[in-house]
């Protein structure tokens, strides 16, 4: 290999994350009990089997009265997975647990010893000047404002977040928030995410790892449905299940629970330095993606090529211009950098 | 024969890989564990002088995220974020699970002082924090559910005479239950080459390994005199045949080199411009689930590397086959 003294990126560049939630799972039980929520029964997937009707936007050429009479005297049967809270409970616990690694920005894998020097040193540089407080402190938002609770939060009467840091099995600290006081649009916090940040991002600096559990309470209302993650299934066969959520454990015993990556998702929601298109009156933050991606609304908020006169604002050109250019981004994007360093991934250059 | 051997009880991994290998699917390949003892190995702290010679695995629990229901199963595969265009991102099937293992690592000292019990408790409490914050297989160490005294690491010295080391080995078994330990059965692989060569010239290895890895259901016909008119008549029977007792699967066992060896640097793009480069191929054998009650001896079930660089063959090795025979 002909070495030239131009910095390149390496071919081969991998960052594990650093925020590694364990997959969640749903207990149900009552309000007052939740001191209790050990003793509490894990909420289980069960089948059920439906006749729905025709109700999908027909083509021209079916919507002939007689036809579609036809159309619907067939019955347009499924079956799906449901879960629900029992009868006599009111409330959904979720709980999980969430290791926060240490060394931050240090790649898993580089095969370029430069550049990964100079990746180390703009790294600490970044640490030294801002620390991970911001970020972490972020997350730590996230954690209390039940973000991660998903379509579980909305509408519910009474949420309560409470997070325990672990030492031997055993709760060290605790911290209680009242997740719908919290906002899920901005993170300005108060003194307990303040302190819960700064146990974050001691964690993600230091050497020692650190054990977060994390136990959220929902009071959604007797029998009422709730919503663990939906499996992705190719290949279906026809006359299969229509819908398969996520359940720990087998046969009889299907514990409900949310993947591991959502929760992720949820937690790394912090982008609010994404630039905003003008005709949108503030989306509030989204997840730290490389290219700012939002699955619901099919749309990447950092382009790699956002036209003329625009700042290119995606992960990669930004990390390209800090390291081989050493164009310092602005502080804002300096966050973004390093909190995409912290959700890992594969960012080498196969040229 | 193992002096001391360090137990890491219980330790909960989510999402590991599923997929072993290009043809094998379920339990992670041995040399992900392999590749644990190696990075154990190298993080050591200064001050723990230990070697780390071989691993055993017990698995407890393992739970594949595929479908349920049919002969075929699908993975549960995951959906990723959208990437730039705002179009859904391809889908790369990834296999995963979640499993319960307890691995048994064998150590030497390398001027360690394991004499004393005070000395290898703080190891083998070090280690297990240091395992807690990696990954195994591909997948994420998880807390365990309970902290009970049975679950704690340990660092065991056996002892010198041998109605103690029994003992010991027999107090450590009933920990290890319920579960099973993979251990390597390449005697079984090859007498069945030579089971199927009897039978057709041209049967090779992978027939046989093929042969091993599935049931298969056999029609016998048998000639049988009728009670009431003495007549003779055909009677078919169904049968599965098995070869070999034991819960037998197919497993990679390392990697056959495919290509020269290079020097380090030689070819861009490696992973490590540090090291040597070499193209692989999986290589495969037969394995056996066996619970741990049936082991005699902690070395039957430790899987260590054993390299034939002459023959290109980079692999592991598991002496529990010779301990069987020689019963």
């Amino acid at each position: 290999m002909a070495k030239n003294d131009t910095l390149k990126t390496a071919s081969v560049l991998a960052f594990e994350r650093k925020l590694d939630p364990s997959d969640a799972l749903f207990r149900a039980g009552n309000w007052e009990d939740r001191a209790q929520v050990t003793q509490w029964a894990f909420i289980p997937v069960r089948e059920k089997s439906v006749r729905g009707t025709i109700s999908n936007r027909l083509k021209a050429k079916d919507q002939d009265p007689l036809k579609l009479d036809a159309a619907i005297e067939n019955p347009n049967l499924q079956t799906v997975d449901v879960a629900t809270l029992p009868h006599e409970a009111d409330t959904l616990a979720v709980r999980f647990t969430l290791r926060v690694l240490a060394g931050a920005g240090t790649p898993s894998a580089c095969n370029d010893a430069e550049y990964q020097k100079k990746l180390a040193q703009t790294v600490s540089g970044y640490v030294n000047e801002h620390g991970f407080d911001e970020l972490a402190h972020r997350y730590a938002c996230n954690l209390a404002n039940g973000r991660f609770l998903w379509r579980n939060r909305i509408g519910a009467e009474e949420v309560e977040v409470v997070v325990s840091q672990m030492k031997e099995g055993q709760p060290e600290k605790t911290w209680t928030f009242n997740a719908l006081e919290q906002s899920t649009r901005d993170f300005t916090g108060d003194a307990q995410t303040r302190e819960l940040g700064g146990t974050i991002a001691q964690a993600l600096a230091g050497k020692q790892y650190l054990l977060l559990d994390v136990v959220a309470f929902a009071r959604i209302g007797a029998g009422q449905e709730v919503f663990p993650s939906q499996e992705l299934i190719l290949d279906r066969s026809r006359g299969d299940k229509s819908k398969t959520l996520y359940s720990i454990g087998d046969g009889d015993d299907k514990k409900a629970a949310i993947h591991s990556q959502k929760l992720g998702n949820a937690l790394r929601t912090i982008d609010t330095w994404y630039p905003v298109p003008e005709d949108s009156n503030g989306l509030g933050p989204i997840a730290i993606e490389p290219y700012g991606s939002v699955t619901t609304q099919g749309t990447a908020y950092r382009q790699p090529n956002p036209g003329k006169g625009k700042e290119k604002l995606d992960f990669y050109n930004l990390l390209d211009n800090w390291l081989l250019k050493d164009q310092i981004p602005p502080v804002d994007q300096q966050h973004f950098v390093m909190a995409t360093l912290i959700r890992g991934g594969v960012f080498g250059d196969a040229g | 024969m193992i002096n001391h051997l360090l137990v890491l009880p219980r330790l909960r991994i989510q999402n590991a890989n599923a997929i072993s290998s290009p043809m094998t699917w379920g339990f992670p390949a041995m040399s992900a564990f392999v590749g644990v003892q190696q990075v154990l190995e190298r993080n050591l702290p200064d001050d723990i002088k230990l070697v780390f010679n071989e691993i055993g695995v017990v698995c407890h629990h393992i739970e594949p995220q595929v479908t349920e229901g049919g002969f075929i199963k699908a993975f549960h595969l995951t959906r990723n974020p959208v990437d730039k265009s705002g179009g859904t991102a391809a889908i790369v099937e990834e296999g995963r699970s979640h499993l319960e293992v307890t691995l048994l690592i064998g150590v030497e000292s390398e001027g360690d002082d394991l004499s004393s019990a005070e000395r290898r408790r703080a190891i083998a409490q070090t280690l297990f924090d240091q395992v807690q914050g990696m990954r195994i297989a591909g997948g994420s160490v998880m807390p365990a559910f309970d902290t009970q005294q049975r679950n704690r690491p340990e660092l065991i010295s056996f002892s010198a005479t041998e109605s103690e080391r029994v003992k010991q080995w027999r107090r450590l078994k009933r920990r290890l239950l319920p579960g099973f330990a993979l251990v390597l059965r390449d005697d079984l692989l090859a007498e069945h080459t030579a089971t199927l060569k009897a039978q057709d010239e041209s049967a090779t290895t992978l027939d046989a390994w093929l042969d091993l890895s599935r049931l298969n259901h056999e029609c016998l016909v048998e000639q049988v005199e009728d009670e009431k008119d003495g007549k003779e008549k055909e009677v078919v029977q169904w049968n599965v045949r098995r070869p070999y007792r034991g819960w037998l699967v197919p497993i990679p066992v390392g990697y056959g080199a495919i290509s020269d060896q290079y020097d380090p640097g030689e070819v861009a793009n490696a992973r490590d411009p540090s090291v040597p480069f070499r193209f692989v191929e999986s290589l495969y054998s037969i394995g056996e689930w066996v619970s741990p009650h049936r082991f005699q001896k902690p070395d039957d079930l430790m899987w260590f590397v054993e390299n034939d660089l002459g023959r290109g063959i980079y692999r592991l090795q598991n002496d529990y086959a010779n301990t069987v025979t020689q019963d």
